[in-house]
């Protein structure tokens, strides 16, 4: 997403009014990439679905405290961020690798039968990706998906997840190097295509 | 890349210059990875969704205003304690004692004094305020002799 300081600064502005239709177009421009995080960090439709929400009430109760420092997607990413891991805390599960066996993991992937080919072969990529993200620390997930799917720059995501740069780097190479991995295991083995998929469930 | 290089990735320690040149390099290369995450379809969230989000949001917005009337008032009190505070001053009487007639000769002070004197010359009985008045004629009956008699 392209960012217009100027006209960004006129939605805070506005947002801080308390105009409902400014922060009506906040959530507009957010919701989606908002909710795609959180999910991919929770692993749970529904409880993602109420953490995003959470993150615009948050958003609305803390505007006059968005000091415009830091853009408003990287206040919006921190939000998500630390409800992530106060969610993960209150689990009592550490922010790590998230279990759960392999063969139940792709048995719940969609069955993608009726599909053309090509779509169905893409489809299946996606839960490759999805896959591999799934079996990552939540720490590189949480860069990965800032960095390569949000388009983040390494400081913005250092002062979203208050870390150094550095530390931002070699979190990014090692969920790169993970997700490398697990591509290639894909496409060199064909052990998920989807022949063979449809023999297993056969 | 060394295991000494991988080791320090992988315990997030602090870098020398060129290992994070080799680090950026190794960043640089994996690019590709980038496109898959981007390639990965986007998240679309239902409209009962947002309405109960519009919902949660109303909810919060319902408390601030009464604050807000609150803080809004503020002005208004405080020009009210200016006010009495002013009428005080102008209206209120000073050192406390009792009223009393202004002058000396005004009519008020005059009246209490002529109160006061009566009152005294009556108890004392030295001065009856007005000469006592004369005790009729004897009135044993109308003076029939004093009529005259026709001739």
């Amino acid at each position: 997403m392209k960012h217009d300081a100027t006209a960004e600064a006129a939605l805070v502005s506005a947002c801080r009014r308390r105009d409902d239709a400014a922060f009506g177009r906040l959530i507009d421009l957010y919701q989606a990439r908002i909710y795609g995080f959180v999910k991919r960090m929770v692993h749970d439709a529904e409880d993602a679905q109420d953490l995003t929400q959470e993150v615009f009430i948050r958003a609305y109760q803390g505007l006059d405290r968005f000091d415009g420092r830091s853009s408003l997607r990287t206040w919006l990413f921190r939000i998500a961020t630390n409800l992530c891991i106060d969610r993960s805390r209150r689990l009592n599960h550490t922010l790590e690798v998230v279990s759960g066996g392999e063969e139940e993991a792709w048995d719940n992937t969609p069955d993608h039968r009726w599909d053309p080919e090509t779509a169905a072969l893409s489809a299946e990529m996606h839960d490759v990706v999805e896959h591999a993200l799934a079996q990552m620390s939540d720490k590189m997930r949480m860069v990965l998906l800032l960095h390569d799917r949000e388009d983040m720059a390494y400081e913005e995501i250092a002062a979203t997840m208050s870390l150094p740069v550095g530390t931002v780097k070699s979190r990014l190479f090692l969920a790169r190097e993970s997700l490398q991995k697990t591509l290639k295991q894909y496409m060199g083995t064909q052990g998920f295509s989807r022949e063979s998929r449809l023999a297993r469930k056969d | 890349m060394n295991q000494d290089w991988r080791e320090k990735i992988e315990q997030e320690a602090e870098l020398t210059l060129a290992e994070a040149v080799v680090l950026d390099e190794e960043i640089e290369r994996l690019e590709p990875m980038r496109h898959a995450l981007q390639a990965l379809p986007s998240d679309e969230l239902s409209l009962q969704w947002r309405s109960q989000l519009n919902q949660r949001l109303a909810a919060e917005a319902k408390p601030v205003a009464p604050r807000r009337n609150v803080f809004a008032l503020w002005p208004v009190a405080v020009s009210g304690l200016a006010a009495c505070a002013l009428a005080v001053a102008l209206f209120a009487p000073r050192g406390g004692s009792a009223p009393t007639a202004s002058t000396e000769n005004s009519v008020e002070a005059r009246l209490v004094r002529s109160h006061q004197e009566f009152q005294n010359a009556r108890d004392l009985g030295v001065a009856a305020p007005t000469t006592p008045v004369a005790a009729p004629p004897s009135s044993g009956g109308f003076d029939w002799s004093t009529l005259e008699k026709g001739s």
